[in-house]
């Protein structure tokens, strides 16, 4: 054995120059390792900062860990006090306030409380609540919309009557982080909704008058321990308990700081494979330019292991550099780019992006899988002897027998196919090349289109109105008629409720939607039929409801409203596939059969409403579907730049892999084609091998990633979804054509850069002896 | 007549200031038809005498005419053509395509000639009529380089020209080699060029190229060449 006094700088020096001579193809591993930790990094860094500040609010503001939803009256809490599951409550009375003009009402939902204990909002400006003081402190969004500051003063009208208070305070509550309004809309409109705080003086109310209970646990309860605790406590006067991630408003905040980390560790896995194949084939490359290199290092008596380090570094180094600073990065460019397009859907107090060591084990793990597949690559070589190396022996030679299925083509398809047969792994690395490209293409093109369409099938198609008006609940039957006789009796008379359902082995806080006969509601089932609930006995169930509860067609469920005295057990006439709300869906005629008390909170109507029906006094809003649409929309704009991130990730992964894969072969093919050259093939000949070869590749790779590409679309759009919202995964035939046809081109190009080399065969070469 | 027209050639290249000279002022002519050999060295220049001939390199000055046709005046599209239609090669190294089988490497080029010979056929003369479906792999050095002969001969050439074709092979198996080249020469009319550093080659040639250091050393023809059988290495 050399010994290695003077070597290893001697090598580092030659790294140093080849490092420098191969960039072009070793950039495509710095740039991939550098954008997989940059994205994952950087969504993970968001969605844990989404996290650690949410914990950091709950715990300063105590946010309740139970939201109980008690039927109207006096509860007696003496059980509650002495209740050692319970560190805090906090009694409430959460009704619905309407100000503004006749012609825009707007909403404020209003809690009247006594003490401050639990969810305790943060006061941006003004006092902080006081119990004694009379006034109103109010959510700061929508404060800010309407141009209400502290000390000015606010009228609201609630189905009691009129009350003028002052705003003493703008706040931000963690009970309405994710809060939009009661009925369907997805993002929050400020000008038209917001929330607010004030006390039984200031409303004139009884302490006696409380529907919903704020309840924190004491450390270490569970919280079934808490619920069992509660329901025991409370007894029949509860409707619902719904803990953080059962309550809508904080729900959706959570769900999507979890689906955040979702997508970085879908992207992870994806971008994970990327980092594989293009270390593969660059490697594959890089080694067999080196063989000769290697053969020498052997030959001259350096040890196997000096050759594995030596060459193994290209990979590592480049993965290295490119990790860590993606890694870096990545909390600094992504992270506030997915708060920024977070912020305008949620009331959060603040968004800071908080890195996590997890980017850090990412990092070891890539460096490992970088390691891995370097060894692999440089192990081709360095295993056989010097003299093997040397001689240039990198084509199998392993024997072939001439198969069926080729004996008939022509020979460029002869060639190619059995050259593909031979080098399987090779192969199969262009393949998953194809698959994974076409995969995240389809997922791309897909997401953009399963939003859009599952929004214009809500507001469109399941909804199909023109306008709903939002009306006082218990309206008297006087004042409907006097409305829907505006409406030209063109109407659809429903109501929104939260309704507990439980199945036989769950239960749900949710929403009951009763509707009136009508055209203007109808429910797409997962057979493509649509289902009226005209004149039906029984309801429809939302189907990521029923997935949760376990419900299936012909059981029943039992549901209970603040309303009810006891709950009522119905049968289950289908699972629609409806995106918002989810819940229950009921005739109200069969409502009323069930004995219960159907109250309108909307009226869908064709019509155009006039001034003179907006003024009706048992209207308090008006809301186009065109409006609802939009809403929907600017929740799709959020997930634009990932899309677009996805799309350039695509097409990199295509190009950097297949651009490897086609100069390796191009490499190991190359006396091949300098002897075509030389006997009179011309140029578009042996591009056409080329290209035929490609072509092959991205046939399997397409035919594969098809099924593969549109079971990852579902997987992504799922992602998506909400305590509230389903979205369905759905791409049209257009968007999969586009998706074909991107890999298609960016395989061609490929394939005609690489063809482009041909032109540049020295073709004096081929008649050089090789040793 | 000439049938293959060598004047004045010369190839340099220039390194830095300096010039240097592959093949410096080279003329000779060939009859149609005859077995020649170039001779030189390594580094003498005739490999780049093989190139020029071939098409595949540009020459700094002079012009090359085969069948009275300025090869050195030719555009890249116009020397394909002629690659395509006029010449065969035989490498070394053989230079079989290893995922094709004989029969299969030989039809390859078929097409690129109208008056092409049936690959079968020359493959059978050459010897190789049992091997027609057996991969390159399977196949020896000398076999393998009758396969490459078959191959220049099948789309009929006017000219075959050979880099050191037994230069991989050992004495016998190259003898076997020669005399097939000898004996396609006579039985296709063709003009045979082989390039070789083998002294003793020249011996069983019709004329000799000898080349040194890119001049022409000397240029002789062989009133009497020997037969390959008379000749040893």
């Amino acid at each position: 054995m050399i010994k290695v006094n003077n070597t290893w700088m001697i090598l580092f020096r030659k790294n140093i120059r080849d490092f420098k001579a191969n960039f072009g193809e070793l950039s495509s591993i710095l740039i991939l390792s550098f954008m997989s930790l940059l994205v994952f990094a950087g969504l993970l860094s968001a969605s844990n900062g989404m996290k650690i500040e949410f914990n950091k609010w709950a715990n300063k503001s105590n946010l309740a860990d139970e939201w109980v939803l008690i039927n109207n009256g006096k509860i007696r809490t003496s059980k509650l006090n002495a209740d050692t599951n319970i560190k805090h409550f906090q009694k409430q009375f959460v009704f619905n306030a309407y100000t503004g003009s006749e012609n825009s009402k707007k909403m404020l939902q209003v809690a009247t409380i006594s003490s401050n204990k639990v969810s305790k909002p943060s006061v941006i400006k003004g006092s902080g609540f006081s119990s004694t003081k009379k006034g109103i402190w109010i959510d700061k969004n929508y404060a800010h919309k309407n141009n209400l500051k502290v000390g000015s003063s606010i009228s609201i009208k609630t189905d009691i009557g009129e009350k003028k208070l002052k705003v003493n305070g703008l706040i931000v509550s963690p009970n309405y982080i994710g809060y939009t309004d009661t009925s369907n809309d997805i993002v929050a409109n400020h000008k038209k909704y917001g929330y607010a705080i004030t006390n039984y003086k200031s409303m004139s109310l009884s302490k006696n008058q409380v529907n919903q209970i704020l309840v924190s646990g004491t450390k270490g309860v569970s919280s079934k321990k808490l619920k069992a605790s509660l329901n025991k406590d409370l007894a029949s006067a509860v409707v619902s308990i719904s803990s953080r991630n059962e309550n809508n408003n904080v729900a959706k905040f959570t769900d999507k700081a979890n689906s955040i980390e979702k997508l970085s560790v879908l992207f992870c896995l994806v971008l994970f494979s990327l980092v594989i194949l293009t270390t593969a084939t660059t490697m594959s490359r890089l080694i067999y330019a080196q063989r000769q290199n290697i053969g020498l290092l052997r030959a001259l008596g350096f040890s196997k292991a000096l050759n594995y380090f030596h060459f193994i570094q290209y990979g590592l180094v480049t993965t290295i550099i490119g990790g860590v600073t993606g890694l870096i990065l990545g909390p600094r460019l992504i992270g506030p780019l997915i708060l920024t397009k977070q912020e305008p859907l949620f009331n959060m107090v603040s968004w800071q992006v908080h890195s996590t060591n997890f980017s850090w084990v990412m990092l070891s793990l890539l460096l490992v899988v970088s390691l891995c597949t370097s060894l692999m690559a440089v192990r081709k070589s360095v295993k056989n002897t010097p003299a093997k190396i040397l001689q240039d022996n990198m084509a199998p030679s392993k024997s072939q027998h001439a198969s069926i299925i080729t004996k008939n083509l022509g020979w460029d398809w002869k060639w190619v196919l059995r050259d593909k047969s031979r080098d399987k792994v090779k192969e199969l690395i262009g393949i998953i090349a194809i698959i994974g490209s076409l995969m995240l293409i389809i997922a791309s093109l897909g997401i953009q289109n399963s939003l859009v369409r599952t929004n214009k099938d809500t507001f469109g198609s399941t909804f199909a109105y023109k306008n709903e008006l939002k009306i006082k609940s218990n309206s008297p039957s006087m004042a409907l008629n006097k409305l829907t006789a505006k409406l030209n009796d063109d109407y659809q008379m429903v109501e929104q409720v939260s309704m507990n359902i439980q199945s036989a082995t769950n239960e749900e806080l949710s929403t009951g939607t009763i509707v009136g006969n009508g055209i203007y509601l109808s429910l797409p089932s997962n057979n493509g039929t649509v289902k009226s609930l005209n004149d039906k006995n029984g309801v429809y169930v939302s189907a990521l409801v029923a997935k949760k509860l376990n419900i299936k067609t012909n059981q029943n469920v039992r549901l209970k409203t603040t309303l009810s005295v006891k709950p009522i057990v119905v049968p289950v006439l289908g699972i629609v596939n409806v995106s918002s709300p989810q819940g229950v869906y009921l005739n109200s005629v069969y409502w009323q059969k069930l004995k219960q008390n159907f109250s309108p909170t909307s009226v869908y109507t064709g019509q155009t409403v006039d001034k003179s029906t907006k003024s009706l006094n048992i209207v308090n809003q008006t809301n186009t579907l065109s409006h609802n649409l939009n809403n929907a929309d600017t929740v799709l704009s959020s997930f634009q730049s990932v899309i677009a991130l996805l799309i350039v990730f695509s097409l990199l992964l295509s190009w950097f892999v297949l651009y490897n894969l086609g100069m390796l072969n191009f490499t190991e093919r190359y006396r091949e084609y300098a002897t075509m050259k030389i006997l009179g093939f011309r140029l578009n000949e042996i591009r056409s091998t080329i290209i035929k070869d490609s072509l092959i590749t991205w046939f399997v790779g397409t035919i594969i990633g098809l099924p593969v590409g549109l079971l990852f679309l579902r997987a992504y759009v799922n992602i998506a979804n909400s305590q509230t919202t389903q979205f369905f995964a759905q791409i049209g035939m257009f968007r999969l054509i586009l998706a074909i046809a991107i890999v298609f081109v960016n395989t061609f190009i490929i394939s005609l850069v690489v063809a482009r080399q041909v032109k540049k065969i020295d073709m004096a070469s081929a008649l050089k002896s090789v040793d | 007549m000439a049938f293959v027209e060598v004047k004045e050639i010369s190839k340099e290249y220039e390194n830095g200031n300096a010039k240097t000279y592959a093949l410096n002022k080279v003329s000779f002519s060939l009859p149609e038809g005859t077995f020649n050999v170039v001779l030189g060295p390594s580094g003498s220049g005739k490999t780049t005498m093989l190139n020029m001939l071939g098409g595949m390199d540009s020459l700094s000055s002079g012009q090359i005419s085969i069948r009275n046709e300025q090869i050195s005046k030719m555009s890249e599209k116009q020397l394909t053509e002629y690659r395509r239609k006029s010449v065969g090669f035989v490498f070394q190294f053989y230079n079989i395509i290893p995922s094709l089988t004989i029969l299969e490497n030989v039809d390859l080029v078929r097409n690129l000639n109208t008056d092409s010979f049936s690959p079968k056929e020359i493959l059978e003369r050459v010897g190789l009529k049992n091997r027609m479906s057996s991969f390159p792999q399977d196949l020896s050095g000398g076999e393998l380089q009758r396969v490459s002969i078959a191959r220049a001969v099948c789309k009929n050439p006017d000219i075959l020209l050979c880099d050191e074709p037994t230069g991989a092979l050992d004495s016998e198996t190259g003898k076997s080699i020669l005399k097939l080249l000898q004996s396609m020469s006579k039985k296709y009319h063709k003009t045979v060029i082989v390039v070789t550093h083998n002294a003793t080659i020249a011996e069983i040639a019709d004329n000799v190229v000898k080349i040194k250091d890119g001049h022409l050393n000397d240029f002789s023809c062989n009133e009497h060449p020997l037969n390959v059988e008379e000749i040893e290495w």
